[in-house]
């Protein structure tokens, strides 16, 4: 897991001092709500995130994403690095469409010790540009996450989540 | 709103603290009853004896992982097969996020009739506010290691259970002492099994010797807490008999 967060500080680093290409921030708060624990349908509220996403242009359209997110689930508070990748396209004067892939690894925050945590998920959203420089949006998809460890504790350590995620995205420089 | 909800909750247990104390892992709990789990609830009941006379509700204490109070919630089963233990999960590992969950486990179980309620330190009080919000739900209140935020249940007509340990650093014996003016009249009690009749509309007092506070459930220390001078057993021991007879009384 150690590798995976230099990997992506390093990207982010990268992605920071590339002028070459178009740059974004993005800030998200996310609801988590549930579709199965582990194999048992089982609905309702899971928890919510707050996060932070930096993103740098691949090609026209796509672009690869890093960040941070803090979110409360079923078993507590986790911090985990987020890296994946963002396709996105204008289809209206000002409305673009998107879909990702994200990757999470980082931490349950037990103690005496933490436990390491993933979660996968693939999301679709539209998005809405205020000005040249800053666009709201909401995304929605699926979101499988896994606190291995946490099994030993307990009988459900992963879960598949619906997340509805809302964020605020700003164009640093092209 | 419940995108509000959460993330305000996020924000809160981050400034709060984050990290959960966690349990005894489940493989060296030796549970002997049935034991099931949800996202939001874990539930306790005897494999042998399907009839369900009282259900109890209970909260969790403030950042401590729900699984951790299994061991002595399994021996009260097998001391009262009739007793059902539903153990909230809350948001954050924290019952003023979740007060209102237990009702969801009350709605679910019609069948049983008897309802109490109750919980660990920060759980016992969300408990007490469980009640103000449901007065008429529940019959009897558990508070373990911990006391009311305020008067709100002072002329409550159900029956208290007051379960605290001499050595608690946390819920001192002083704190016991100062909200007893915010419970029902109050009756120290001198042995496991001495109530006085009705419990109803009392608040009884169980003082356990040399116990701690975080002995009341398997998480390990905790900081601030005094040093026992009895093992866990011996302490979940007398916590289980006094809340046995107390069911048993209401």
């Amino acid at each position: 897991m150690r590798k995976l967060v230099v990997l992506s500080v390093a990207v982010f680093v990268f992605g920071l001092t590339s002028t070459l290409k178009a740059q974004q921030v993005s800030i998200y708060l996310n609801s988590l709500n549930g579709i199965l624990a582990e194999s048992n349908f089982d609905g309702g509220s899971r928890g919510g995130s707050l996060g932070v996403n930096y993103s740098n242009t691949l090609t026209n359209d796509l672009k690869w994403l890093g960040g941070a997110e803090l979110n409360t689930v079923s078993w507590g508070n986790n911090v985990v690095a987020n890296l994946g990748l963002i396709y996105t396209k204008e289809f209206a004067a000002k409305w673009s469409w998107s879909v990702s892939g994200l990757t999470q690894q980082g931490v349950a925050l037990f103690k005496p010790n933490a436990f390491y945590t993933f979660s996968l998920s693939a999301l679709g959203g539209i998005e809405f540009r205020i000005n040249e420089k800053s666009s709201i949006g909401l995304s929605t998809g699926l979101r499988y996450y896994n606190c291995p460890e946490y099994s030993k504790y307990s009988l459900i350590s992963s879960y598949f989540d619906f997340p509805v995620e809302l964020f605020y995205r700003i164009t640093l420089k092209k | 709103m419940k995108h509000l909800k959460y993330n305000v909750i996020l924000l809160l247990s981050l400034i709060l603290g984050a990290c959960s104390s966690i349990s005894e892992p489940l493989a060296n709990q030796n549970l002997q009853n049935m034991l099931f789990e949800t996202a939001d609830y874990i539930v306790l009941e005897s494999k042998t004896n399907t009839a369900r006379t009282t259900g109890f509700v209970y909260y969790p204490g403030g950042l401590v992982d729900p699984h951790a109070y299994l061991q002595w919630q399994d021996k009260l089963v097998t001391l009262n097969p009739g007793l059902k233990i539903v153990t909230v999960k809350m948001p954050s590992n924290l019952a003023v996020f979740g007060i209102d969950k237990g009702m969801t486990v009350v709605k679910a179980n019609p069948a049983i009739s008897n309802w109490i309620t109750g919980g660990h330190s920060l759980g016992g009080a969300m408990a007490a506010e469980l009640i103000n919000k449901n007065q008429t739900t529940f019959k009897g209140l558990v508070f373990i290691a911990s006391y009311p935020a305020s008067d709100i249940l002072k002329n409550w007509s159900g029956g208290v259970l007051s379960v605290h340990a001499s050595r608690d650093g946390l819920s001192t014996i002083a704190k016991i002492e100062k909200y007893k003016a915010d419970l029902p009249s109050a009756t120290v009690m001198n042995g496991m099994n001495n109530f006085t009749l009705p419990v109803s509309g009392r608040t009884h007092y169980y003082e356990i010797m040399g116990g701690n506070h975080a002995q009341f459930g398997n998480y390990g220390l905790q900081a601030g807490d005094s040093t026992a001078t009895i093992s866990v057993t011996v302490q979940q021991n007398q916590l289980i008999q006094v809340i046995n007879n107390f069911i048993d009384k209401l």
